[in-house]
């Protein structure tokens, strides 16, 4: 007979981080446009951000494909995403629920429509962009002035945003992923420990 | 003057305290061992462990003795461990055909290579109040068997097998072809695979089941059942261990299985051959495997080409939305709790539309007068 | 296994053994799994996102899909609020109260304005949400065609095609036959103009709260395998007709205990001749009037 084995203690500290993390990446969907933090529990290696490790640790496991692009595709992020989601990233990015990577490295992705979008009956089978971007900032800081509503926002939310490649297309990419609600991906930014999302439901404008 | 009333908290412990006292019953009658519940009353155990999705007999035992005998309470108790618990992993599908049987029957054929093994069962006892029993102390005179013989015994349908008379065992439909969904891991998705079905009978509840298969039988997509084989006895559970490259064996668990033959006079793209209906569940649970055997066999309509008659048996979203005895009774018992909000709500509509069919039915009869 | 094995190995008894038990109840690979459906829930606002439920230690029915939406919610500094009906000592509140404090040891209130997560079943709190909070739904029935279409193949094929006629006719049926649309409790609003959703059992007089609330609202339904949304400052209209506006309803006059005017009521008969006041359903709010009121005098 198998033994039934008693319930294991997780180290509270991992689940406790992985609860303010989560809380961060919730707030920030619910609020687009709002800045907010996140570390991971284990130091991420260069150069996977902080707060793109954390939202991988807090998201994915095994149930959940992700894909690493290829420039934080290095050996030792790969052992990292590994041994914190107990999985290998996915070698097809058309199949992953999570992708990781700079905008430039993405956008021939959504431009060949290769990204999971949902379907009219389950818009939720679809993608999250966890993009690296240069920098984000809740209040002027250089960069551009992104202005953000919909749902989660009262009036509008501002934050400074730091591309510098393909800008043009992102925005484009945004309006165009907007259009096709419900089905769609969700896109949150990236930049050292801070991100701020941009769930399918958000109007982004940049302003001049 | 009104004072809202208080104490949910007192009123609740206060009700764990009887509830303990009254478990234990008379305490000059001795206590119930865990130990005796498992030996004692394991068709119980059998079924709480199917019905809880999880093999232990002796934490089976314990849910009994503290759900003071309700078995769905057991059940109950028994699944809400289970989903605690952490997943290592898949094991290999048991083979049943090397079981070590110790009870093995069929009703197609007198006789088959293997033999028929009636093994414990209450078949053929005559249902008479043993007051033998009533008398503590007894003990069972030790049965005459025969040897056991170690040669496995083939699955009987494999003889129809031979002469393609019936479909292949396994048959899958190419949508069954893919791993396995574990149901208890991702949220029911209907249309639901051969396999998915099988998931959600084998741990549904024996009751609604054993109404289902009844209603077969009675007319309501009639399939035609003969018990093909019915086999109970000790099966192998072997893990793939992939970091060390080996396959070891982690245990036995008691099963038992039931095929059904099921006639089937032909569809457009099959010709006329018999058909199989298939149910499994821990432990001794013959009743259980029966039903879900006919229930199953029910299910595939579709995909053997047949009518879809409207019966209950048939329709897939209602057998796996109602089946589950755990959401069944969780849901039919919350409405013990308080629902005033909502029914004052009702009560405030309920007044304002009598008052103006009232209104109403003035205003008509001044008018008339 | 020998009975000494069993007592080591069993499931903890209700005592302090809960530290066996991974922080707020469940395991993390099930806390990531109802995290991604939160947020694909919160992206698609009043979309009913499947997520694997668990078996809880309570029934299915008693609130388990809001304790496994609170328990992949609820960190270390949240301060926790559990009501059902509108009130913090019915006995469910109190056990799903109790469950948390003994799982998560997080700290716990019966004020709203201090709680940062609040589970409700049937009310939203009278006292204004702020951005700081977010309020869970426990949900027993998630769709609301579901007493229209029993099935939810069909169910879902209407919302993929937002062919929410069947709903109106249903409406307008009521109208014509009482002169009102008869649904005083879990009654439809559509999120964000797309989807119609089930607001959970609160009375049709909580419906304007639903939209555009500064908090974060989560639902969770156990049973049903759904999760959904309503963001803040989310619109959630609820569904009526141009010569029939929606009307929240609800008793016009004060609470008995507080006298506050504009709140849900309660009807408590008082005696056998059918003699009845009218008082606060949500508790917290009636203590605060009447603490208020205290301080003034």
């Amino acid at each position: 007979m198998v033994s039934s084995p008693a319930p294991t203690a997780h180290s509270p500290n991992r689940s406790h981080i992985a609860a303010a993390n989560f809380r961060a990446i919730l707030n920030a969907l619910a609020r687009p446009g709002r800045v907010e933090t996140a570390i991971p529990f284990r130091a991420a290696p260069e150069p996977l951000f902080p707060a793109a490790a954390a939202i991988l640790t807090t998201l994915v496991d095994t149930d959940a494909p992700y894909w690493l692009s290829p420039r934080l595709r290095t050996p030792e992020i790969d052992a990292y995403a590994r041994f914190e989601t107990s999985a290998a990233a996915a070698q097809d990015p058309g199949q992953a629920d999570f992708l990781l990577g700079d905008w430039s490295e993405i956008a021939p992705i959504a431009t060949a429509g290769r990204l999971r979008i949902g379907t009219a009956e389950y818009p939720d089978r679809s993608a999250t962009l966890i993009l690296t971007v240069e920098a984000l900032a809740q209040t002027a800081d250089g960069g551009c002035t992104v202005c953000v509503d919909g749902p989660g926002v009262e009036t509008q939310h501002r934050f400074q945003l730091a591309l510098s490649e393909q800008a043009d297309a992102f925005f484009a990419f945004l309006a165009r992923n907007r259009t096709g609600f419900p089905l769609g991906v969700d896109v949150i930014l990236t930049a050292h420990d801070r991100l701020v999302g941009l769930p399918r439901t958000a109007r982004v404008m940049r302003e001049a | 003057m009104y004072v809202a009333s208080k104490g949910g908290e007192n009123a609740i412990n206060a009700a764990h305290k009887l509830m303990a006292e009254a478990r234990r019953g008379d305490p000059s009658v001795a206590e119930l061992s865990v130990a005796q519940i498992r030996e004692q009353l394991r068709l119980a155990v059998a079924r709480v462990c199917a019905e809880g999705s999880l093999y232990d007999f002796d934490l089976g035992a314990l849910a009994i003795k503290q759900s003071r005998g309700d078995m769905i309470e057991a059940i109950f108790l028994m699944r809400a461990y289970r989903a605690t618990l952490p997943r290592f992993g898949y094991t290999q599908p048991i083979d049943t055909a090397r079981m070590m049987v110790a009870r093995r029957i069929s009703a197609t054929f007198k006789d088959l290579p293997g033999g028929q093994i009636l093994g414990p069962t209450f078949d053929y006892t005559h249902r008479l109040l043993d007051f033998k029993l009533a008398a503590e102390g007894g003990e069972a005179a030790p049965a005459q068997t025969a040897p056991a013989d170690p040669t496995p015994p083939p699955h009987v349908l494999s003889l129809l097998n031979r002469e393609q008379l019936i479909e292949p065992a396994g048959v899958a439909a190419p949508e069954d072809q893919a791993a396995p969904p574990d149901l208890t891991r991702s949220p029911l998705e209907l249309p639901a695979c051969r396999a998915l079905r099988m998931q959600a009978l084998a741990r549904g509840d024996e009751g609604f089941l054993l109404g289902l298969a009844y209603s077969t039988q009675r007319g309501y997509a009639r399939n035609h059942a003969f018990v093909g084989e019915l086999r109970i006895g000790m099966v192998e559970v072997e893990f793939d261990i992939p970091e060390i490259g080996l396959t070891v064996s982690i245990g036995e668990i008691e099963v038992t299985e039931c095929e059904t033959v099921n006639q089937f006079t032909g569809s457009k793209t099959e010709p006329p051959q018999f058909t199989r209906g298939y149910g499994l569940a821990f432990g001794q649970s013959e009743r259980k495997t029966l039903a879900m055997a006919l229930v199953d066999r029910a299910l595939r309509w579709r995909e053997l080409g047949e009518d879809d008659l409207g019966a209950p048996a048939q329709d897939e979203e209602f057998v796996l939305s109602h089946v589950d005895n755990i959401q069944a009774s969780g849901f039919l018992e919350h409405i013990k709790l308080p629902h005033y909000v909502d029914f004052q709500a009702e009560l405030e509509l309920i007044r304002t539309l009598r008052r103006e069919a009232f209104e109403r039915r003035t205003q008509n009869q001044e008018a008339a007068e | 296994m020998s009975a000494q094995d069993l007592s080591s190995a069993a499931a903890p008894a209700p005592a302090e053994e809960e530290a066996d038990y991974n922080f707020a109840y469940l395991d993390e690979n099930t806390k990531r799994m109802i995290r991604r459906a939160l947020l694909k829930a919160v992206a698609i606002p009043g979309y009913q996102t499947p997520f694997a439920s668990r078996e809880m230690p309570m029934p299915y029915g008693w609130g388990t899909g809001g304790v496994q939406v609170t328990s992949a919610c609820l960190t270390e500094s949240d301060s926790l609020k559990v009501i059902d009906q509108g009130a913090d000592d019915t006995t469910n509140a109190v056990s799903i109260r109790k469950f948390f404090e003994r799982t998560a040891r997080v700290a716990t209130t019966t004020r709203t304005e201090e709680a940062t997560i609040i589970q409700t079943r049937h009310r939203i709190p009278e006292t204004p949400l702020t951005e700081n909070q977010i309020l869970v739904y426990q949900v027993p029935i998630p769709e609301p065609l579901r007493f229209l279409e029993p099935r939810e193949t069909e169910t879902r094929k209407m919302h993929a095609l937002e062919e929410y006629g069947l709903m109106h006719v249903k409406l307008y049926e009521d109208i014509a036959r009482h002169g009102h649309i008869a649904t005083a409790y879990a009654y439809p609003v559509q999120v964000g103009r797309r989807y119609v959703m089930d607001p959970s059992p609160i009375p049709k007089f909580d419906n304007p709260k639903l939209s555009n609330c500064p908090a974060l609202q989560l639902f969770g339904a156990g049973r049903e395998q759904r999760i959904y949304a309503v963001p803040p400052y989310t619109e959630a209209i609820s569904l009526d007709f141009e010569d029939h506006p929606f009307d929240p309803g609800g008793v016009d006059q004060p609470c008995a205990l507080c006298g506050a005017t504009g709140v849900y009521l309660d009807e408590v008969i008082t005696d056998d001749q059918g003699t009845r006041m009218y008082v606060c359903s949500d508790t917290d709010h009636c203590e605060k009037t009447r603490a208020d009121a205290e301080a003034a005098q």
